[in-house]
């Protein structure tokens, strides 16, 4: 195994693009190298890298530095204000060790069907920041692949009287293997949603966006009547491929139960 | 690439030192901590940040050491557990609270939570406790004390002083105590093992040539290997798996070849040169087709391995004149003991002694079944067993020692194997699950008139202790009732699931699940309070040896009823959207050996000429305070000015007859297999017995067990006598002896003995000092005194200088008379001692998702006389949490034979988010135990009231009764749709 930290992002930059691998909390890297004794990995350790791990923003959007952890997050005032669905997404994360190591970067790179970010991210639209060798690009989450990039931050815009929550469901209560999670984020005109994303994860890798959902959404006032329609929506397009225990039947239930509570919470704001 | 990496070399500050160490870049922190570093309170667990056994400050926040390469925290603070007290000025008062509360029991997690909690009381103790724990994961405790102890901290109350403290948990808490897969040796070899990769199969070819030459590689052993005897398996009972597979597995559990080599990467890729040639088999992995005519023959003498009865009454006449019949089918799932310490140790060789540094529960079994395996006498065989991070039943039975053993014979080199997580839970043993069915006859009024059950467990391809387990089923097929006709059958079932092991209330947990729910559902049909239905059928003594009621002895399970229903009081309000559900559970579950098997315990107290006293015995500390206990009861009753010190004696594990361990004197030979060869004929006819009545017909087996009950009362009471008249003191060789519930009482009744025998000894050593007849001389803590002339007196030191340097008594607990069987009837005789119990629980269901919330949890225990009633509080509130885990989270999962769950992520253990909302422990002395001033045994209790408890009220919530363990959320919403 090959381990270098880097002095700086173009040289960890230029590592991951030679095929190195970044690593920072590690939650997910280090039980795997352990396990295989790190045998022909090369590893760039980016934890050391300040401008990586700042959190900070301007009139448009919010940033958020690649190492920024998940426990951070959780409890970042301007992030619970205005982009509340990541900060319950970052809180509902594992156990309170994992959160302190684990970070936003890692979670994006990690493309699992479970991590708990992305569909957080991807209702508020984020973009991501990345080194592909010593190109700096932005790129939508949607669709976006870490392999030989570097991510450096994740740009969340700043968008006026958008309101945003977020689910998990697991079957205990710490380090709980997430079943289902959603993410729904709604931009209001006066009490009018003029604009609604909704994504489910835990059901296909990447997480998905259910378009029928939104458009119930679109348009309309959060009514009881169009939260049960849109739950309806979701549980009823979401593709599930990824199944048992438990069922499809019984995360179809748990999405559709999910996608009310974010709602009925929303509605109550 | 087999090499290591190069080693680096980095500077880490820990706990305020500079430590220079050079590792392996890709060395977790840790390891690193821990092995190389010397900070041996950094535990590993699981690996993946789930338990948190290895949780550090990192720049003054927690964090699990296990998820971090150490070369990541060269330039951060590490604080360990050791160190907090120089960093947060609230951590002494949190330790000193630990402790008096008696807040962990093995002890293996401590110092990992003492990082969590500390840190919480520091920087935010207005919030919930428990969410700041949840990523420390404890086994034995249920957190309860733990929080309280974080509490009280917070509001500075003062500790409770009315438990004497227990000192081994400064030692586990220090970080000191040394656990088995702590660092023995220098760079030991690792040790690897070769799994099947198959449930069932022929193998055909085994090809160990290309592992062989992998650099680093010490060794490559298959059981052509073997020397002598290739098995493993209970070595009390049945070692009837081979170590390694020869011609076929019958299990993913059955191991095909182990390693050895230099480094973990080497070890591997050996493992994964090793050619493997298998024929698959269809496996059987469902007990009722195991059974059934023209199934494999797992085993060529059948697939039923055992088959126990119990058949009182008529049966067929009480449900004839039954006015209600209620019948349902219950089974109990597959569970892992889940222990926070991996299984696993440390073996070297001292001159021609292996020495291994392993968990075990019978050490003595351990060291003889090494020596069978290697051929060699058992005194070249050492066990080691220092504590151990959780065994509840596991190590009863073997653990590693036959792997690890065979590779340190044959390396001639220290060897380390540790299984990882995924091995535990993939590879080794489990709960026997359970398949009932049940029939319960009554009066309108609530009066039970009969009982019907049968009852298959799922042993796994082997016997292993499969009999000990499945035959407590049909003899406590009643539970807490008297019930005047039953017929009960319980067998014991092979298939090529995985192999089995005691856990926590063997037996007395798949039958109480089966009784308690049966129980309940009848109440639920006759609209009856679900107490006072149980209140009209109690059981209401303990019964002697020959079945009679004893005077004084009166159970107080109607008490522990009452008081959890006042406890519980009115049924509550409810939040709208949930479902309120309400149950009650009441056991009467077996503790110790049953009457009519010569169980013996015995220690031995030593004064030396400083007039310090110490406690020996076999038994080892896997968490519960049986050592403890002794050394508090040894000072209580001599009025010792201090505490003595307890010693787990090496004579004592070696010599299981115990009289090499109190006449300080090697057993002759003749003695020795005289022992033996009771011994042997003890498992030898119980075997034969049960492969003659494995297949009988119920009816059959009705008159053989009468017919034979009369001569198998008489052979083990002739055995028993011979085994006490050879050898006077003694420790039978039958039975796990320091997990167990019994080992309290029984150790303690040993104490009492001893410390008669040493009065006896001190009066004689001191009458000749004193110039005194021995009956004038009183003796206390500080030695003898005349009864006359109080100035005539001598210190313990100075007897024990007189003496010839020591003083030593030995003691002996053990079963009082009484038969196997019940010769009228054949059934069993039954256990010496009962736990008795009633727990009561309140819970809300979220009908969306199926969520459960417990709301208000009630254990009423009478634990006869409580002598530390905070030990005993630990035990219930631990046993109550791990039932918890059996009835919602915990299922080992298998397809086909394969274990799916690969960690402590998907196996759920609870964590401290688990806990009902409040808790509570009602304790009843009802002085009616077999224990010192009517005191029971009390640990294994609880984890058998629990999980029932709750299904209980999940029937109640939901209407439909919980058919199996765990109910899922998944399975509520299937309950509450259908």
């Amino acid at each position: 195994m090959e381990y270098l930290r880097a002095s700086g992002i173009d040289e960890a930059a230029a590592a991951v693009a030679a095929g190195a691998k970044p690593l920072a909390g590690g939650t997910v890297l280090v039980p795997n190298l352990a396990a295989n004794g790190g045998r022909g990995q090369m590893l760039v350790d980016i934890g050391r890298l300040k401008e990586l791990a700042r959190i900070w923003s301007d009139d448009t959007a919010l940033y958020l530095g690649a190492t920024s952890s998940l426990a951070r997050i959780a409890v970042d005032a301007a992030i619970r204000s205005n982009f509340q669905a990541l900060a319950e997404a970052a809180a509902a994360v594992g156990n309170p060790q994992v959160r302190r190591a684990a970070t936003i970067g890692g979670n994006v790179a990690l493309g699992s069907a479970t991590a708990d970010l992305v569909p957080a991210l991807l209702v508020l639209d984020a973009q991501v920041i990345c080194h592909e060798k010593l190109a700096k690009q932005e790129k939508p989450l949607a669709g976006f692949d870490a392999t030989g990039r570097l991510i450096t931050s994740l740009r969340l815009p700043l968008i006026q009287k958008r309101r945003s929550a977020f689910h998990k469901f697991a079957w205990r209560g710490a380090s709980g293997i997430t079943i289902v999670n959603v993410a729904i984020a709604v931009c209001l005109n006066e009490s009018v949603i003029s604009q609604a994303r909704v994504v489910a994860g835990g059901l296909t890798q990447p997480p998905q966006r259910l378009p029928d959902a939104e458009a119930t959404l679109n348009g309309r006032e959060i009514t009881p009547d169009v939260v049960t329609k849109t739950a309806a929506a979701a549980a009823a397009e979401a593709k599930c491929e990824l199944n048992g225990p438990p069922g499809e039947h019984y995360r179809r239930r748990i999405l559709e139960y999910g996608t009310r509570e974010i709602l009925r919470r929303l509605m109550e704001e | 690439m087999a090499e290591a990496n190069d080693l680096l070399s980095i500077q880490l500050s820990v706990n305020g030192h500079l430590h220079q160490v050079a590792i392996d870049p890709a060395t977790t922190l840790q390891s690193c901590l821990h092995h190389q570093a010397g900070f041996k309170e950094v535990r590993y667990g699981c690996g993946e940040g789930v338990c948190g056994a290895c949780t550090v400050l990192l720049d003054g926040e927690p964090r699990a050491s296990c998820l971090l390469l150490a070369v990541q925290a060269e330039g951060s603070r590490i604080v360990t557990s050791s160190g907090l007290e120089d960093e947060i000025d609230c951590a002494s008062a949190l330790r000193a609270q630990l402790l008096a509360r008696q807040a962990f029991q093995c002890g293996y997690c401590a110092c990992g939570v003492l990082v969590s909690a500390t840190h919480h009381l520091a920087t935010n103790p207005s919030e919930q406790a428990a969410a700041a724990l949840s990523g420390n994961l404890c086994r034995c405790t249920g957190y309860a004390q733990i929080i309280e102890s974080i509490q009280a901290t917070a509001h500075s109350a003062l500790p409770p002083g009315d438990s004497p403290p227990r000192w081994d948990l400064q030692e586990k808490l220090s970080g000191l105590a040394n656990y088995p897969t702590d660092a023995h040796q220098k760079s030991p070899l690792v040790g690897r093992i070769l799994w099947s990769e198959l449930p069932s199969a022929r193998i055909t070819d085994i090809d160990t040539s290309a592992a062989k030459t992998v650099p680093g590689v010490a060794a490559v052993l298959t059981w052509r290997d073997i020397p002598k005897r290739n098995n493993t398996g209970a070595a009390v009972f049945s070692a009837d798996q081979p170590l390694l597979a020869t011609d076929s597995v019958k299990t993913m559990a059955d191991a095909v070849a182990l390693v050895a080599a230099t480094t973990t990467a080497a070890a591997d890729e050996a493992l994964s040169k090793i050619k493997v040639t298998y024929q698959v088999l269809t496996p059987v992995t469902d007990v009722f087709d195991s059974v059934k005519d023209g199934t494999t023959k797992i085993s060529s003498r059948g697939n039923v391995v055992a088959q126990f009865i119990e058949v009182r009454g008529d049966v067929d006449a009480a449900f004839k004149a039954a006015d209600v019949i209620v019948e349902g089918d219950y089974s109990t799932s597959s569970n892992d003991h889940g222990g926070i310490e991996l299984e696993g140790g440390t073996g070297w060789l001292e001159g021609d002694t292996i020495v291994l540094a392993i968990p075990h529960q019978t050490p003595d079994t351990g060291q003889r079944s090494v020596a069978r395996l290697l051929g060699m006498s058992s005194n070249r065989v050492r066990i080691v067993s220092p504590r151990i991070g959780g065994s509840f039943g596991k190590y009863a039975v073997a653990s590693i020692e036959g792997y690890l053993g065979l590779l340190v014979h044959h390396t001639g080199r220290a060897v380390r194997l540790v299984l990882s997580r995924e091995e535990m839970l993939q590879r080794r043993t489990k709960r026997h699950p359970s398949y009932g069915h049940y029939r319960l006859a009554l009066t309108r009024d609530g009066q039970f008139l009969g009982l019907e059950t049968e009852v298959l467990t799922d042993a796994g391809p082997y016997v292993w202790l499969t009999p000990a387990v499945t035959a407590v089923i049909p003899a406590e097929a009643a539970g807490a009732y008297e019930i005047p006709n039953v017929r009960a059958r319980a067998r014991g079932v092979l298939t090529n699931n995985l192999i089995t092991a005691p856990m926590r209330g063997y037996g007395s947990q798949q039958i109480g699940y089966g009784i308690e729910a049966i129980v309940e559902r009848a109440a639920h049909e006759l609209q009856m309070d679900p107490g006072e239905l149980r209140r009209k059928n109690l059981k209401t003594h303990r019964t002697d040896g020959k079945g009679l009621a004893i005077d004084g002895a009166e159970l107080a399970l109607a008490q522990t009823i009452d008081v959890v229903q006042t406890r519980l009081g009115p049924r509550p309000n409810i939040r709208p959207g949930r479902i309120f559900g309400r149950g009650l559970a009441t056991i009467h579950a077996k503790y110790g050996y049953p009457y009519g098997l010569g169980d013996r315990f015995a220690i031995k107290i030593r004064v030396d000429d400083a007039g310090h006293f110490s406690v020996e015995s076999d038994i080892g500390d896997s968490g519960t305070a049986v050592p403890n206990e002794m050394v508090q009861l040894l000072a209580r009753t001599l009025d010792l000015p201090q505490l003595p010190v307890y010693r787990q004696s090496q004579a004592a594990i070696d010599d299981p007859s115990g009289n090499d361990f109190s006449r300080g004197q090697a057993l002759t030979w003749l003695q020795r297999n005289a022992y033996r060869f009771i011994e042997w004929l003890q498992t030898f006819s119980a075997r034969q017995m049960l492969h003659i009545t494995a297949n009988i017909k119920l009816t059959t087996m009705m008159k053989v067990t009468k017919l034979i009950s009369r001569p198998v009362n008489l052979l083990t009471a002739t055995i028993n006598k011979l085994k006490f008249a050879l050898f006077p003191f003694g420790r039978d060789s039958f039975q796990p002896r320091f997990g167990s519930s019994r080992a309290v009482s029984m150790c303690a009744l040993a104490v009492l003995d001893a410390v008669e025998r040493l009065k006896k000894s001190a009066r004689n050593t001191g009458g000749q000092l004193l110039g005194a007849e021995p009956g004038e001389l009183l003796v206390d803590g500080h030695g003898v005194t005349h009864q006359g002339d109080p100035t005539r007196s001598a210190t313990w030191a100075q007897l024990a200088a007189a003496a010839g340097g020591r003083l030593s008594a030995m003691g002996e607990g053990h079963n009082p008379d009484g038969q196997l069987f019940d010769p009228a009837t054949g059934n069993q005789r039954g256990a010496i001692d009962f736990m008795d119990a009633t727990h009561g629980c309140d819970l809300e269901i979220n009908p969306e998702t199926g969520e459960v919330r417990i709301l208000n949890y009630v254990a009423c225990h009478d634990v006869g006389y409580a002598f530390n009633r905070e030990a005993v509080r630990g035990q219930i509130l631990g046993g109550t949490m791990m039932g918890i885990g059996q009835a919602l989270y915990e299922n080992v999962r298998s397809i086909e034979g394969e274990v799916v769950n690969v960690g402590f992520h998907d196996y759920l253990v609870p964590t401290a988010l688990e806990m009902p909302g409040n808790i509570s422990v009602e304790i009843l002395e009802s002085g009616s135990g077999i224990g010192p001033n009517g005191s029971k045994g009390i640990g294994e209790s609880a984890a058998v009231a629990a999980p029932v408890a709750i299904a209980n009220a999940l029937y109640d919530a939901l209407g439909v009764q919980p058919a199996r363990t765990p109910t899922t959320p998944e399975d509520i919403v299937e309950m509450l749709t259908h």
